[in-house]
């Protein structure tokens, strides 16, 4: 892993960036007072603490372990995972029941507008 | 009968309601008569507070489950007159976060997106709860899908107050479950922890909390915040029902892959008297040094009382054999930094399933496509705590942001989990503070996201490393606010913690 090459990456949400990320996560934005909450809040967070995590003090140490999915190793102490096979839920109606709209058990949704395909 | 039944333990009511000297169902109305004398109006989606509703409790979602709760009493006290074995939490009132499903019984994660949502099955550590004959009084509030260290965030009001003081916060996000024991609303809790989402309003509310070492317990049924860090635990009176509640719900279970198959020991039977005497006995105490000098992690004029508290502690484990030895825990002032990526960017992968197709809210908005109908749903659904987690998260985890935060967060995470493990080769556990203050004032800092999460700072190193961890109360600081210690052991080392928490307890009774 080299990574003293790579530049730095930008710990700033201005406007334009806050409309991508809604965009992306499906939030639209809906008052400007909000939007600026988020901003601030967003920024605070970047620059207050998520920079530390940057921190170039760290750079060594981190260089020399490798990353962790959990904390504690879990491979040797998991029952092994099961067969790869089919395990209907013994009542599908039931989760069907949760769905707003269900017809012919599928789930009813508006049309998909493609892009491309 | 003896009065106040509200007031005693689970391992009390237990021999009591065994013994036949009251039955299940009088202890299940004490309970219910003392909910309706202190819970006030519980949690709803379109409550404004009033006046009133400043003196009480508020700790659960409404609605509470008191009829069923009265028949499965019922039939625990047929049992017993059966001779049956009613299990070993039989006729135990209790009360759990809702943000675990409970088969036909609405769970809400504290969210509007849930409001109507209503769980066709039981998550594995309620079953277990239920099958070991405990009593379901209710859901208690938290912060909206836990996101927040004072349970304000939730979408249901009114608010959860502190029980030692209602002008304080109970803490988060287990908030009402910690009030739930406190105020004697419920002999015990469920509660899941994250970043402390059990021991800090263990602390504030003075209970005891436990984050079992991750894997310790099942997560099945649990409504994911950070999967690779939630934890679920008990909320007790005393050290004695911790044990007793994690008796019950840990083990692996087939619906968690990450549920490990580690024995479970029996720990009421760990917890004699002669037992713990001979485990504190040149046991040596680890005293990480950078929780108490460190200034990014305390301030000795802010935790004053809280400080000399766990210096009171220290001296106690000194009194009874143990030795107490300064070890360093070198990156903890980095936990809090990577737990804003690691939870973030998971965050936003769990919250996509709500989009209003398969369970949940659906906007009513007229939409001309899909995108616009999640986006609708998801924008009416979600507070405003959720949608900044959501978007921090997809910022941290978008091109040219994950190869340097996300991968630096997982390595920070391992080298967190390395201070552990070399300070584990030379002690048996470490004791810390569990919060840097006591419980602060509603709407001290609500809304103040760095602020908030900072009030995790000393609790969430333990979800990084995934070590199991106690809080315990341990004085009352110069307001009269419950002080909590905490104690950090190996991993599925629960036994010890137990034992030296339950040593302290009756020391310092």
């Amino acid at each position: 892993m080299d990574r003293n090459d790579t530049p730095r990456p930008a710990l700033h949400i201005d406007t334009k960036r806050l409309k991508q990320l809604q965009k992306w996560a499906a939030i639209a934005p809906q008052s400007d007072e909000e939007d600026r909450y988020l901003i601030q809040e967003l920024n605070n967070q970047l620059k207050d603490m998520v920079i530390k995590v940057l921190d170039p003090n760290l750079d060594a140490a981190l260089e020399a372990i490798e990353p962790t999915n959990y904390g504690v190793d879990l491979t040797s102490r998991c029952a092994p995972m099961r067969e790869d096979a089919v395990d209907p839920w013994p009542d599908p109606d039931a989760l069907l029941d949760k769905a707003p709209r269900v017809q012919d058990g599928y789930f009813v949704v508006p049309v998909s507008k493609h892009e491309s395909l | 009968m003896p009065d106040a039944l509200w007031r005693y333990s689970a391992t009390e009511l237990r021999e009591m309601i065994q013994s036949r000297q009251v039955s299940a169902v009088e202890v299940c109305e004490d309970l219910i008569n003392r909910i309706e004398s202190v819970e006030g109006r519980s949690g709803g989606l379109v409550q404004q507070e009033d006046e009133i509703d400043t003196r009480h409790i508020h700790a659960f979602i409404h609605p509470l489950s008191l009829e069923s709760a009265r028949k499965k009493a019922d039939s625990i006290d047929e049992m017993i007159s059966r001779g049956d074995d009613p299990g070993i939490l039989a006729g135990i009132p209790f009360a759990v976060k809702d943000i675990f499903c409970v088969k036909d019984t609405r769970t809400t994660a504290a969210s509007s997106i849930l409001e109507n949502y209503v769980s066709p099955y039981h998550s594995t550590v309620v079953e277990r709860i239920l099958a070991a004959g405990g009593i379901l009084l209710g859901k208690t509030n938290l912060d909206e899908f836990v996101y927040g260290s004072s349970t304000e965030s939730s979408a249901f009001k009114p608010v959860t107050r502190n029980p030692v003081d209602p002008s304080r916060v109970p803490g988060g996000s287990s908030g009402g479950s910690a009030a739930a024991v406190a105020a004697g609303e419920a002999v015990l809790s469920l509660g899941s922890d994250t970043a402390g989402s059990i021991r800090q309003p263990a602390a504030f509310c003075g209970v005891v909390g436990l984050k079992p070492t991750y894997g310790r317990v099942s997560r099945w049924g649990l409504i994911a915040m950070a999967a690779s860090l939630d934890c679920v635990g008990p909320l007790t009176r005393n050290v004695k029902d911790c044990g007793l509640v994690l008796q019950v719900i840990a083990g692996q279970d087939s619906k968690d892959w990450t549920s490990v198959t580690e024995p479970v020991p029996s720990y009421p039977d760990l917890l004699s008297d002669a037992a713990v005497h001979h485990t504190l006995k040149g046991l040596k105490i680890g005293w990480p040094t950078e929780y108490f000098e460190d200034p990014e992690l305390i301030n000795p004029d802010e935790s004053a009382d809280i400080l000399r508290a766990i210096e009171r502690a220290a001296d106690l484990y000194k009194s009874l054999g143990a030795e107490i030895v300064p070890v360093s825990l070198p990156h903890t002032s980095y936990a809090i930094p990577a737990y804003f990526v690691i939870s973030r960017v998971e965050l936003a992968s769990d919250l996509h399933r709500f989009d209003g197709v398969k369970y949940g809210h659906r906007t009513n908005q007229p939409v001309d496509d899909l995108y616009e109908m999640y986006e609708a749903t998801r924008t009416e659904g979600f507070g405003v705590q959720p949608k900044q987690r959501v978007l921090m998260g997809m910022h941290v985890s978008s091109a040219g942001y994950a190869d340097q935060l996300y991968d630096r967060a997982l390595r920070l995470r391992a080298l967190i989990r390395l201070d552990f493990h070399r300070a584990f080769e030379k002690v048996d556990l470490i004791m810390a503070a569990t919060t840097p203050t006591t419980a602060f004032p509603l709407g001290g800092i609500f809304g103040d996201t760095v602020q908030m999460q900072n009030a995790d700072r000393l609790t969430v190193p333990a979800n990084h490393a995934g070590v199991p961890a106690i809080s315990l109360p341990c004085g009352l600081d110069s307001s009269g606010l419950p002080i909590g210690l905490q104690l950090i052991g190996p991993d599925f080392r629960e036994d010890r913690l137990l034992q030296v928490a339950y040593a302290f307890e009756k020391e310092n009774n």
